[in-house]
């Protein structure tokens, strides 16, 4: 609320003495809230034309007026949402806030959000498709046109295809950011094509997950639990940064204990209930020692391991000839651990054996409400680092958390899978280049050894794309790559699709330029908490071009310069490697609407969204059609929550022919 | 079954948490049957601490920027534009170096020459450097991320021995944007990763990105910000954890477990080696429905 002004205060801005802050009262805009709300959104009916004074023009009380458009952040993988506010006038982004309406985010961002701004205006962005000129690496750039790039990357692709040289063709990526986009579009060229970064990132976490339930990827429910156990700072850097940090600050706002395990004083650690600064690769130690105190001391969850733990096949097998009971598996198991006692777990790791008891004991009594989170840390640092993920569910498992309110549940129940038109068959490639031989069990490609493998001889890549992807600069030992990189022979044609420069673009054949969160198109679905969930990253200048009768084709046309975005060049890319339909690429991008004619980008996503349980009858509350729905609110919810998905009833003559059940050692 | 009904359970062989698992011993890793704790190869057994060996924790992420992709985002760089070495008062008393001292880490590949932040937030004997800082650009590049970016030069002596040193810091340059010539940071930090070598775990293929590192006060001819790697050496570690591994063919000539998820998941035809022709692709006749 402002106050009206004194007699001086009038006065003293009447001669200028200080600036009239009370000038043009009348056109004072409504307060959007009970001015006690911290928050405050503008209501959706409003988005349209928003209006709101211009803060530069302080004291003056300019008014201004915004389209809002939502989207969704690409700066970590969370996808929280964005609503951009286009300045009526310019017709330009002025500012990203946070979306209210999308389920994870709520409204709030980190400070990474809002600085997409800094990234779509920044004075050194790539504003148009380049080619190297001289030797690659060496810094000497033109400017070409897409259909140039298109033509020439086509071609170079369509003959590797037609000589069998599929193995030779990659994309590899940093952030992905969208749902299944690349693998429908590398099935439909039949290669096995994808190489990601995920080795030098999750994949320790994952493979300690998925040994254990098939899963790989912990979905904590934070907001519910008692008792929250962090493998590092999570609250303030994880996987899902702010949507976890929220709830898990929630979860302590209504007494949840937080325990961290780091090295290092973050963030997480300054605010947790307990520190444990264990030695780097401790971990797990300190994690059997828990067990241990819970095994002891009777605090596991007896009905959940007897019915979901595969403890007959454990005495079956290591213990032939003692009686398969549940009792003589609590035995064993007491046995197997006897040795993590918290005095051994101290030596290892340096966290007190007082901690190590008082706090296995809180996660005993939390029970089912015990939420755990390992991603990268401990997980990724270590040799062996997967053996962390496992401990850590083995704490899930005793207490009987997995998958229950406040628990911890596998990702996969939280994520929306969507379903494609015309969708590809899986390509009859392996490439070992991806999934060597040595790595059977490698839980994904072993992408940082690409220049290694190259340099040894096992293979070539002769069309290579780097996607968001900067392995120069954030992989271990950027020399080696910068090596290969320069290395014709190696990799025959290096196109990198980024929406700036970075250490590997320089060492590119063609840059380019992809549009930032606001220019592009994706959907996304994370297991951030325990709903389900979907969200339209979206452009928002094509959008707003469309709600101002002024519709374009292709995104590029509303976007700065001639910034591309992946999905429409990925279609128009694979339409002209097949001009004439004979590689069978061609039929996966006709339109599912428009018989014969080219997939547009608006008719993807109709299709997918068309298929969202509960949207189209969402959107028709609104009067609106599933992708129009999107495109106004930018975010739907699925399900509010997914526990207990395990429980799940199904047909038993299904269960003798699953397709992982197959084949030996399954 | 559940209560007598059927359920869906979980994606693995027996349908349940697999506490005991089959798959391990099948694919040659009977010692990991069950879950366990396996000493990292940065176990203090390793370290000689006399040489003045520790570990390094590279990994500790900022929640301010986002790896190298937000050196566009002005804002992210005001707030954070360096990344010293994170080090217990004790353990910078050994090596006599206080706040803002350069130290020379010496990787098995290199060394990097940073800063280093005295903190009783540290752990005593573990040291470390946040990950995302120390971008760079060579004269030669176009300009970008300039609110990121440190000029660096790039001598390579063809032998696979890399240089880099720094030219100039982050700057402030005129540009559309008024803010870009009010830069007052100069500091774009050092790169370390590059430091590194290749680290594949042999069963689950994750890098494992923690570092034994030999730490020494920089000498009068380090600089802040010189890298220095010698890629054969690189070639070297590579092969050496190349060694750890147990490769397939698993049980019945798989090449890897079917249950498993794998990204890009290819016909199951794909996953028997006598299946397939040289070129990667299945054999004539083979799976063809
Ligand atoms: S948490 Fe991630 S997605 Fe959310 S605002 Fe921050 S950077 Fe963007």
């Amino acid at each position: 609320m402002t106050k009206k002004p004194g007699f001086i205060e009038r006065l003293a801005e009447s001669i200028g003495i200080i600036p009239n802050l009370h000038q043009n009262r009348e056109l004072d805009l409504p307060h959007l809230t009970q001015t006690t709300d911290l928050t405050s959104f503008p209501p959706p009916e409003k988005w349209d034309d928003w209006v709101e004074y211009e803060a530069k023009a302080h004291p003056k009380r300019e008014q201004k007026h915004y389209q809002i458009i939502p989207t969704t952040c690409f700066n970590c993988e969370s996808a929280c949402g964005l609503t951009a506010f286009i300045d009526k006038e310019t017709g330009q982004v002025r500012k990203f806030e946070g979306n209210p309406y999308h389920p994870a985010s709520r409204g709030r961002n980190c400070a990474k959000g809002p600085a997409t701004i800094n990234q779509i205006t920044d004075p050194d962005r790539i504003l148009y498709p380049l080619k190297r000129k001289g030797k690659r690496g060496s810094g000497e750039w033109e400017r070409v046109t897409w259909d140039q790039v298109l033509d020439d990357i086509s071609g170079r692709i369509r003959k590797a295809l037609q000589e069998g040289r599929n193995n030779e063709i990659a994309y590899h990526v940093g952030r992905p950011g969208h749902e299944g986009y690349m693998d429908r579009i590398l099935q439909s060229w039949n290669i096995d094509g994808h190489n990601s970064h995920t080795n030098i990132c999750s994949s320790g976490a994952r493979f300690g997950y998925a040994i254990w339930y098939g899963y790989d990827r912990p979905s904590p429910d934070h907001a519910h639990a008692k008792v929250i156990l962090l493998i590092s700072a999570h609250l303030e850097s994880g996987h899902y940064f702010n949507p976890h940090a929220q709830r898990i600050i929630e979860a302590k706002m209504k007494g949840a204990k937080l325990i961290t395990m780091d090295p290092r004083l973050s963030n997480t650690a300054s605010m947790s209930d307990y520190w444990m600064p264990s030695y780097p690769g401790s971990e797990a130690a300190v994690l059997l020692a828990m067990a241990k105190i819970i095994l002891d001391e009777g605090l596991y969850n007896r009905a959940y391991m007897e019915q979901w733990v595969n403890w007959n096949e454990f005495l079956e097998h290591m213990h032939p000839g003692t009686p398969v009971t549940f009792e003589n598996y609590i035995e064993k198991l007491r046995e197997t651990y006897a040795e993590y006692t918290p005095e051994y777990a101290y030596e290892e790791s340096g966290v007190r054996p007082e901690m190590i008891r008082e706090t296995a004991r809180l996660i005993g009594e939390a029970g089912e409400q015990f939420a755990t989170h390992n991603w990268r840390s401990a997980g990724s640092g270590n040799l062996g680092g997967w053996a962390v993920a496992r401990t850590l569910h083995f704490l899930n498992v005793l207490t009987g958390s997995v998958g229950t309110k406040g628990g911890t549940m596998p990702s996969e129940w939280n994520k929306f899978k969507p379903s494609f038109f015309a969708k590809p068959p899986a390509q009859k490639f392996w490439n070992e280049l991806h999934f060597p031989n040595e790595y059977p069990l490698a839980f994904f490609e072993m992408s940082f050894l690409l220049p290694h493998f190259l340099k040894e001889g096992r293979g070539k890549m002769d069309v290579y794309f780097s996607r968001v992807f900067n392995p120069v600069w954030t992989y271990p030992d950027g020399f080696s790559w910068i090596e290969a990189f320069s290395d014709e022979s190696k990799f025959g044609l290096h196109a990198a699709l980024t929406p700036t420069w970075s250490e590997t673009a320089f060492f590119a054949d063609y840059v380019l330029p992809m549009g930032l969160a606001s220019e592009r198109h994706d959907i996304n679905s994370y297991e951030t908490h325990s709903g389900k969930w979907i969200a339209f990253r979206q452009p928002v200048l094509r959008e707003a071009a469309r709600r101002n009768g002024k519709p374009v084709t292709f995104t590029w046309e509303s976007n700065p310069g001639e910034v591309w975005e992946e999905d429409e060049f990925w279609i128009e890319l694979s339409w002209r490697i097949d001009p004439d339909g004979s590689l069978g690429i061609r039929e996966h991008f006709l339109s599912p609407y428009r018989p014969g004619e080219k997939v547009n980008i608006d008719e993807y996503y109709q299709y997918i969204f068309e298929r969202v349980p509960g949207l189209p009858a969402a959107a028709e509350k609104e009067g609106l059609n599933p992708l129009d729905y999107m495109k106004k609110f930018g975010a739907f919810e699925i399900e509010p929550h997914c526990y207990h998905q395990n429980l799940n009833e199904v047909n038993a003559d299904v269960l003798g022919v699953q397709k992982w059940m197959s084949g030996p050692g399954g | 079954m559940v209560d007598g009904k059927a359920v869906e359970g979980f994606p693995t062989p027996s349908r349940k948490n697999e506490f005991f698992s089959k798959t391990m011993i099948e694919w040659g890793w009977p010692e990991y049957a069950l879950p366990t704790y396996i000493k990292s190869h940065i176990h203090p057994e390793t370290l000689d601490k006399s040489k003045g060996e520790y570990v390094l924790v590279p990994t500790f992420r900022l929640p301010t920027l986002i790896h190298s992709r937000s050196g566009n985002a002005k804002w992210l760089y005001e707030i954070s534009n360096r990344n010293p070495v994170w080090m217990h008062p004790e353990d910078a008393r050994k090596f006599n170096l206080k706040t803002g001292d350069l130290v020379k880490m010496n990787t098995d590949i290199g060394y990097f020459v940073d800063k280093v932040w005295v903190t009783e937030g540290m752990k005593p004997g573990v040291v470390a450097c946040s990950h995302h800082l120390g971008r760079w650009r060579r004269p030669e590049d176009q300009t970008g991320n300039r609110w990121a970016t440190n000029t660096v030069s790039i001598k390579n002596d063809g032998k696979g021995g890399w240089k880099m040193s720094t030219i100039s810091g982050i700057k402030p340059f005129e540009s559309k944007d008024k803010d870009s010539s009010r830069i007052f940071w100069s500091d774009g930090g050092v790169h370390q990763n590059i430091t590194f070598p290749v680290h594949p775990d042999p069963i689950s293929g994750m890098h494992c990105w923690h570092q034994r590192v030999r730490i020494e006060k920089a000498g009068p001819e380090d600089k802040y910000g010189d890298i220095f790697v010698d890629t054969n050496k690189s070639m070297e570690i590579y092969r050496e954890w190349l060694k750890m591994t147990r490769p397939a063919p698993g049980p019945g000539g798989l090449r890897r477990p079917l249950w498993f998820k794998r990204a890009l998941r290819p016909v199951d035809e794909t996953y028997y080696f006598e299946n397939m022709t040289e070129n990667g692709t299945l054999k004539p006749g083979v799976g063809n429905k």
